[in-house]
């Protein structure tokens, strides 16, 4: 009977770590013009703000959903930031890209800045600003050494904000904005050996902005 | 016999040791090929000794040793960015007897400060540079148009300072070679919004 309890107890802990573990995500989609338009040959490009030093977007979430857009249902091309970076430039680095639409609007003016557009295809350019950090933390670990292992609990909160706004390179004009905030609690307990049950924020969050760029676009 | 010995060996060692600890590198260049927005202007430009030769140099209790060649990627830096600003540009020994010679302006790089900052420095996971120069524009009668102040700053990112972490040395030439991407890009933009640049050019009718 009593093993029974201690079963049931495991169980119930565990459960409750897993369903713990899950992120819980918010979006919110504003669309400013009517008209989306983008047809199969047309491309995209999804860049990172990176001109604040503390809130770099991290260049593996602008891939993440650079990667589920271009695969699946409804494909849409799009272009490699790196690779769109590199061929601008010096116009889009950290410190020189537009901030505003009125700029690119200086810019594509350039005769040859407006025929790399034209040569990739480009119909929107979407700015991704925001990064996912750890907010808070608790509990600790003991690892002494021997056959003691580790010992112990930590668990700590991740969130998640993106901001997407979507350009539309033919008409000069912010197309829509999409955000996702996404929250989730991670635990690593250790008995003898530390065991991550992780939440997987960003992962959800590009997940999320994907799909949601998707039925923007589309 | 055996004291010449110990005395020998004590002088290796303090060689060996010294020879471990020196941090002697030369930086080199990896910048994309600048989209060409070329001013019809025929411009000069003076890479002096300082600038040419340069090599940062530091010897105290944490850094022992440090020799950081700059000089040849500066060279680089700007035969790659000039020729996609101006239509002409031709490199000159001395920025006298320039008159007559049908210079719109002369161009002097000059680097002013170049700072470092390691990972246990800095308590972070990053290797970082800073790169200050001093862009002298002036007509080739010496007088000035202006002075550009620009600042490049470059980082290595957070997955490759991991690798990094095992060798500094690799680290602090990339981010040192994004602190030359950085400061290439800012002297295009900022040529091209300069106020001094613009009444210069409104000067000769040039927009």
């Amino acid at each position: 009977m009593r093993a029974q309890i201690y079963d049931l107890l495991l169980i119930t802990l565990a459960s409750s770590l897993l369903a713990a573990c899950n992120t819980v995500t918010v979006i919110d989609k504003q669309k400013v013009l009517d008209t989306i338009d983008l047809n199969d040959k047309d491309s995209i490009v999804l860049l990172g703000r990176r001109h604040s030093h503390q809130h770099e977007t991290e260049s593996d979430y602008i891939s993440c959903v650079g990667t589920n857009l271009s695969t699946g249902n409804e494909m849409i091309n799009v272009i490699p930031e790196h690779q769109f970076i590199d061929a601008m430039y010096p116009y889009f680095e950290a410190s020189t890209a537009p901030m505003n639409i009125d700029r690119l609007g200086e810019l594509v003016q350039q005769p040859l800045i407006l025929k790399k557009f034209t040569d990739y295809n480009i119909r929107y350019l979407i700015w991704v600003e925001g990064n996912t950090e750890t907010i808070d933390n608790s509990g600790a670990i003991s690892c002494a050494g021997g056959p003691a292992g580790c010992f112990g609990f930590v668990m700590w909160n991740d969130e998640a904000h993106y901001e997407a706004k979507i350009w539309d390179i033919n008409q000069l004009a912010l197309s829509g904005k999409i955000s996702t905030e996404t929250q989730g609690t991670s635990y690593l307990p250790a008995v003898i050996l530390p065991i991550p049950l992780l939440a997987s924020v960003k992962a959800d969050a590009c997940a999320g902005m994907a799909t949601q760029l998707k039925e923007f676009l589309k | 016999m055996l004291k010449q010995f110990r005395y020998i060996f004590i002088l290796c060692s303090i060689l060996l040791t010294a020879c471990g600890q020196s941090f002697i590198v030369e930086t080199s260049l990896d910048v994309p090929q600048p989209v060409p927005s070329p001013l019809p202007l025929k411009m000069a430009v003076l890479y002096e000794p300082q600038l040419r030769e340069y090599t940062y140099t530091e010897n105290n209790e944490d850094r022992i040793n440090w020799s950081i060649k700059i000089g040849p990627s500066q060279v680089q830096l700007f035969d790659l960015i000039l020729p996609a600003m101006f239509t002409s540009i031709d490199h000159i020994e001395q920025s006298s007897n320039t008159e007559g010679q049908g210079y719109d302006a002369i161009i002097i790089p000059e680097i002013k400060d170049i700072q470092f900052a390691l990972p246990f420095e800095t308590k972070s996971t990053l290797h970082e540079t800073w790169i200050k120069y001093a862009i002298h524009i002036q007509q080739t009668n010496g007088i000035e148009i202006t002075t550009m102040h620009v600042i490049g700053y470059g980082k290595s990112s957070n997955k490759t300072s991991i690798k990094f972490m095992l060798n500094e040395k690799e680290g602090l030439l990339y981010a040192t070679n994004q602190a030359f991407r950085d400061l290439a890009a800012k002297i295009i933009v900022t040529f091209q919004s300069n106020s001094d640049i613009q009444k210069w050019l409104v000067s000769k009718s040039i927009h």
